[in-house]
């Protein structure tokens, strides 16, 4: 367990995942997910989607899949695990966020002015951490260093069971449900799926690892 | 269809680009090790919000500015760096409490710079100028390096001063305390007196140093600055003052420029305003002058000072009969079935033609029909003519408070409670009125209450010492609390030299069994200078001078100071970073708390300096930096009551006294260990982190316990239904021990009558639908309509937010009434002064001589007088004029000052405004001391010449600011700083600082409140050939007569029932008394 496919697969995956919820779908994303026969059978609905095959790419980006995404990201169900957690229900962009100190307690620093992202507890910018995560963790298989693989692992855990495994599968359920268009219901289940699977995954590998 | 992990694995092994697919949003903060071998410049910022990471604040390089210039950027060779540690501080210019870092040059233990603290999450890394400008306050040429005292042989006020050791100081105040704590004497106690200027601390650590003491020792400067503003907030809520939401809300609705320009908590809320307005909020300012917030507001009502009630009356009036007010909220929170069931109080009220008839039922309808009737004269019509307001802009206002419904906020502090006579009623009384029946209560955006958000653990200390706090104090000081206002909010202590010289006042009471003290054995003040700021400040000198008035006198002040120079002795206590203090502020829905610390002392500990003595690091670190004998409270304190109690036998020294350490003082490390170990949350992380709560706060300077703090009344207390117990405040309270209030659910301990007497009540709860929610600290439990405490005060005709609705009501409502209505302007050139608008860049007494704030404001200090009047009257820009002043109440003359006139558009027609935070004097300009030469706030104030003809007091400047070259003395001390002061002889502001106002003001207590009333009647005319800008004349025999007019004509003394001095709900600041010192001494057998 643990090969530099796999876990390059894990890095891909997190950051496929992470570009599919910061924003709209382009052209390219998705043209490539209609191209990749592999890619594609993470999209079990959207391949049995007569108007994904019929329609003009772009039309179907404009006409559907935005108005989708925009119902359920930025209208209805507020993608950050501030929202999802206070009973308030508020964003908190602040330094406090308890987000944030994850990522600074682990020494990453966040810009969040690339993204539409208000704050740094966004699912897609969780995702992208994941996969920040297990980046450093191909480079300690390169250098065949257990102790700060054995470290690293162990982050990537706490980091899904206190923060993104734990609010995001059940949100993801939410948008699953409020998902107009097959392809956000998939984008939705296969994020879903892929963290509780992550989350079993990571623990195993721990526990197989020697101490 | 669950997807298996190969599905996922063969579809992402396809998605190579992944990485490239992602927003990339991370960076590592922590740079790999090959980096940083090579890193020269780590400086490289690309925004503006840039901060360095946390993780290199012990040890960051940044180039030095000049080199910079020289060299043209960073990224080129040759370039000097720096090599800083950044020490997390907090501002002490003012109460915000915004978070500073200092730049510490390592190399040579300088501070370079301040700037803000990104952990602060009130401030946000953010500060005004006011926080920049500690540096120049830290190595102002004019600090004083080292304690002074009076020379021997020497008066008071004759300038003659003596280096002095703190050991010394501390022997000498020690004797003092010592012989007052063992004499076993309330009378002696009473003549110990400790008077705060600037607290700038929460929490009170100072608190509990002058708790350990064992009387009734505290005096503070709240009543000439907020005692109005808190009145109000504290009869509806039994809080004192509110906490906006200004971010969320959609109404700001702010009286004055407070808040969003120069105001109390101003940068932060001015930056939550800011946020607000940029997501669409609308800003209204009611103020009669136009700040800088009004200019940029989207309505500005310039109202007539002291008439604001009628502005939220009308409001009122008008949703109540169009049947818009809030419903759910207030049938649910306020005391309207109180109201109802008080038969009495309706009968007086029909009594006084306030209502024609009785309601029919007790129902939340038949109130509010009651409310309409009561209210309905106060039209839009009525309001205009009394504030001279036009009608569209009431219209105007009341379509935007439609508009944004229960989202509105506002601030009630100075201002309008702070300049008139019934300020609290223009304030918080009829203010949070408005706020109440629009629902804007707790909720998102709309106003939350400052204890639900400030967070001050600085007396939570004493589990590191032998005995955590002494018990509630016996002692009642008359000095502190005179009988006549029992409902003010704070001590009475612009009074004090009044009092200390009205033996008349003090034998009338006397008679009557109290015990007051004819003077005072020991006065220590901290960063206060009444002698300037406070009304009749010849009648301070005359008190101070007096040693048998003012038997020792101690002012522990960063800088010089007007009052200083009339005491015994000065010792230099540190600005915001050489000091030690917790401080929070209610600045938003969330409760965070800051660390105020001497940078120098942590960076040198964290550079592996060890102080010789541990309990007095701060003093010895100042003195290895170079800074001086400058000490810090914290400190001070500690060693000062172990020179009081060195054995232990006062049984003082054991809340001193380290746990861990017995024998030995307790530290700061110790201290502040245990004070913020009691936050739960941050112990939780600091658990995480493997640091202590001390170091936390040490290396990060502010945390945040809890956001989105809303609607805390509504929070249930836990209730154990096999005890009958809810707990408060940490403590189970049997229900027995308790009843309950029937009309509205008020919870309240049993004892003295509480169910007859509302000013006995103690409430700790309020049931509601079966549950025991938190609710308001009033006798009620809830928002007090109707208060039953002002009837039992005899001030019926005020216990409902009322106001005087014709000239012959205004006569009879006299008390609350400002002293500068229109209806006082009869003469041709009268005017009601506004003195007491901030300005953005000066904070009363403590920004004097931070020479980049002096050159912002270049002192210049003119009086704003309508154009229109100014014409009528002759008066041209530039033209000096003078101001006599004259009382309302005794038609009394008292002096005048003179000014310069600018005639503008931006104060309202009759109201003239000059800002009292300028003005500032010196008698000398150097005085020789030891074999140094210093120099005394040469370029923040003025040289004057001061005349005395018996009661008769004048002053006149002769000389403005200085400029002059700053040179090395001696090489004990880097002070006077001449590197850092190089530009002094380049000074080019003019001369004149302002005019002294506060002198030629009488003392205006309110009758109820106890504020001091700050705008004044004056009549204006141009300046005689001898008069010149500057100049004050003041008689203090009529100022006194003022003073005593208003205090008899006005006032209705205690006792309330069973001869209490105060409602036993209205809380004394700082430590508990006992239930006996609240009751005068022939009560003692009354009640249950």
């Amino acid at each position: 367990m643990g090969t530099v496919e796999e876990t390059q697969a894990r890095v891909n995956m997190y950051g496929l995942l992470s570009r599919l919820l910061i924003e709209e779908v382009d052209f390219y994303t998705l043209e490539k997910i209609k191209e990749n026969k592999d890619l594609l059978d993470l999209f079990p609905k959207t391949k049995e989607w007569d108007l994904f095959w019929e329609k003009d790419t772009q039309k179907l980006i404009e006409e559907d899949l935005n108005v989708d995404f925009t119902t359920i990201f930025i209208l209805n169900a507020y993608p950050y695990e501030s929202v999802f957690v206070n009973d308030e229900g508020y964003i908190n962009p602040t330094i406090t966020n308890p987000t944030l100190m994850f990522y600074k307690d682990h020494g990453y620093s966040i810009d969040l002015n690339e993204t539409r992202a208000l704050s740094p507890d966004h699912i897609a910018v969780e995702l992208e951490f994941m996969m920040n995560l297990i980046q450093e963790e191909l480079n300690a298989i390169a250098k065949e260093d257990e102790e700060e693989l054995k470290r690293i692992r162990n982050i990537q855990k706490d980091f899904l069971k206190e923060h993104l495994a734990n609010w995001g599968t059940i949100y993801l359920l939410s948008a699953r449900e409020l998902a107009q268009t097959p392809f956000y219901q998939d984008v939705s289940t296969l994020a879903m799926e892929f963290l509780l699977n992550d989350y079993e995954y990571i623990n195993e590998l721990l526990g197989t690892q020697k101490n | 269809m669950r997807l298996s992990r190969r599905t996922f694995l063969k579809g992402s092994a396809a998605t190579i680009g992944g990485i490239a697919l992602a927003k990339g949003v991370f960076s590592k903060t922590q740079p790999s090790a090959v980096a940083q071998t090579n890193e020269e410049i780590t400086f490289t910022p690309e925004r503006l919000d840039y901060y360095p990471p946390f993780d290199k604040w012990n040890n960051w390089r940044e180039p030095d500015g000049d080199y910079w210039k020289l060299k043209g950027g960073a990224l080129r060779d040759g370039v000097k760096m720096i090599n800083y540690m950044l020490v997390p501080t907090v501002c002490n210019n003012c109460e915000a409490a915004c978070g500073l870092t200092a730049w510490v040059d390592k190399d040579n233990l300088v501070v370079k710079k301040y700037m803000g603290n990104p952990f602060h999450s009130g401030s946000r890394g953010r500060n005004c100028a006011k926080g920049y400008a500690t540096q120049s306050q830290m190595y102002d040429p004019d600090r004083i390096p080292f304690p002074l005292k009076r020379a021997p042989g020497s008066k008071r006020g004759e300038g003659k001063w003596v280096r002095t050791t703190w050991d010394e100081a501390l022997k000498d105040i020690a004797k003092k305390l010592r012989e007052a704590i063992s004499s076993g004497s309330e009378l002696e106690r009473k003549m110990i007196m400790y008077h705060v200027g600037r607290p700038n601390e929460s929490g009170g650590f100072t608190a509990r140093v002058v708790w350990t003491w064992g009387g009734d020792h505290h005096n503070s400067h709240t009543n000439i600055c907020s005692s109005g503003g808190r009145l109000g907030g504290i009869a509806w809520s039994g809080d004192d003052r509110p906490s906006p939401d200004f971010a969320s809300s959609r109404l700001i609705f702010l009286s004055a420029s407070h808040a969003a320009d120069a105001g109390h908590y101003y940068q932060q809320h001015a930056g939550y305003i800011a946020d607000a307005r940029a997501k669409g909020a609308k800003l209204v300012i009611m103020d009669p002058r136009l700040s800088n917030s009004a200019g940029l507001a989207d309505l500005w009502i310039p109202v007539w000072p002291g008439t604001e009630a009628a502005v939220y009356l009308s409001m009122i009036s008008r949703l109540l009969q169009e049947d818009k007010y809030n419903r759910k909220f207030m049938e649910r929170w306020v005391n309207w079935k109180t109201f109802l069931r008080d038969k009495d109080y309706l009968n007086y009220l029909k009594d006084n033609g306030f209502i024609s008839k009785f309601p029919e039922g007790e129902t939340f309808d038949d109130f509010i029909a009651v409310l309409k009737e009561i209210y309905a004269p106060y039209t839009f019509e009525w309001a205009s003519k009394e504030t001279k307001v036009p009608i569209y802009k009431l219209e105007r206002l009341y379509e935007m408070i439609l508009w944004a419904e229960d989202r509105i906020t506002s601030y009630f502090w100075r201002a309008q409670a702070a300049g008139n006579r019934g300020g609290w009623l223009n304030a918080g009384r009829t203010g949070y009125f408005l706020l109440i029946v629009t629902g804007a209560i707790g909720g998102i955006g709309g106003n939350g209450w400052h204890k639900w958000h400030v967070l001050g653990v600085g007396a939570k200390g004493g589990k590191a010492t032998l005995k955590e706090k002494p018990g509630p104090v016996d002692d009642w000081n008359e000095l502190l609390w005179p009988p006549e206002w029992p409902l003010s909010t704070y001590e009475l202590s612009f009074l004090l030299p009044h009092l200390l010289s009205d033996d008349e006042w003090r034998q009338k009471w006397e008679k009557r069994g109290l015990k007051i003290p004819g003077k005072l054995k020991l006065w220590i003040s901290k960063i206060y200078n009444p002698v300037w700021i406070n009304p009749d400040g010849f009648r301070w000198i005359e008190v101070l001078r007096n040693e048998n008035k003012m038997e020792l006198t101690v002012n522990l002040s960063p800088t010089w100071s007007e009052t200083n120079w009339f005491c015994d002795y000065i010792l230099p206590v540190g600005l915001a970073g050489e000091r030690h203090d917790n401080q929070s502020a209610e600045t938003k829905p969330e409760r965070w708390t800051a660390f105020r610390q001497p940078v120098l002392r942590v960076a040198l500990q964290k550079m592996g300096w060890k102080p010789k003595v541990p309990w007095r690091a701060t003093l010895e670190a100042h003195k290895k930096a170079g800074l001086g004998e400058v000490w810090e409270e914290n400190e001070f304190w500690i060693n000062l009551m172990w020179e009081v109690d060195p054995d232990g036998s006062l049984g003082v020294r054991q809340y001193y006294e380290s746990k861990k350490n017995p024998g030995k003082p307790v530290t700061i490390e110790e201290w502040y260990d245990a004070a913020f170990g009691t936050l739960p949350n941050l112990s939780k992380v600091c658990q995480k982190l493997g640091v202590t709560p001390y170091e936390y706060m040490r290396d990060r300077g502010a945390w945040t316990e809890e956001t989105d703090v809303y609607n805390v009344h509504e929070r249930e207390l836990p209730y154990d239904p096999t005890k009958n117990a809810i707990k408060y405040k940490g403590k189970w309270i049997p229900l027995s021990e308790c009843e309950i209030d029937e009309d509205t659910g008020a919870v309240y301990l049993k004892h003295h009558g509480a169910r007859e007497w509302h000013s006995e009540r103690h409430t700790i709860a309020v049931k509601k639908d079966g549950r025991y929610l938190q609710g308001f600290h009033t006798p009620t439990g809830v928002l007090e309509f109707y208060s039953k405490t002002f009837v039992e005060w005899k001030w019926p005709e005020y216990a409902i937010p009322v106001y005087p609705r014709d000239k012959e009501e205004r006569k009879k409502m006299v008390h609350i009434v400002t002293h500068v209505h229109h209806d006082y302007m009869t003469e041709e050139n009268a005017f009601a002064l506004n003195p007491i608008f901030r300005l953005p860049y000066n904070i009363h007494t403590r920004s004097v001589n931070a020479k980049w704030l002096m050159e912002i404001s270049q002192n210049h200090n003119p009086i704003w007088i309508y154009e229109g009047d100014a014409k009528r009257l002759g008066i041209k820009r530039g033209d000096a004029i003078k101001l006599r002043v004259v009382d309302t109440v005794s038609g009394i003359e008292v002096g005048y000052f003179v000014g310069m006139a600018i005639p503008t558009q931006a104060t309202r027609p009759g109201v003239v405004a000059c800002s009292h935070h300028s003005g500032r004097w010196r008698l000398k300009t150097t005085v020789k001391v030891d074999k140094y030469e210093l120099g005394i706030l040469r370029y923040g104030s003025a040289l004057a010449d001061m005349k005395e003809e018996g009661s008769v007091k004048k002053i006149r400047w002769i000389k403005g600011v200085e400029r002059f070259k700053v040179e090395k003395q001696g090489d004990e001390f880097k002070w006077p700083y001449p590197e850092f002061n190089k530009d002094m002889e380049f000074v080019w502001w003019r001369g004149d600082t302002g005019v002294w106002q506060n002198s030629v003001f009488p003392a205006n207590p309110d009758p109820l409140s106890g504020m001091h009333c700050w705008h004044k009647k004056v009549l204006i005319e141009k300046a005689g050939p001898e008069d010149k800008i500057g100049d004050v004349v003041v008689d203090i025999e009529k100022t006194f007569k003022v003073y005593q007019a208003w205090r008899d004509v006005l006032t209705r003394p205690a006792p309330g029932p069973n001869y209490l001095r105060r409602p036993k709900w209205f809380k004394r600041p700082w430590y508990p008394h006992t239930d006996k010192s609240y009751r005068m001494p022939t009560g003692e057998s009354h009640g249950e």
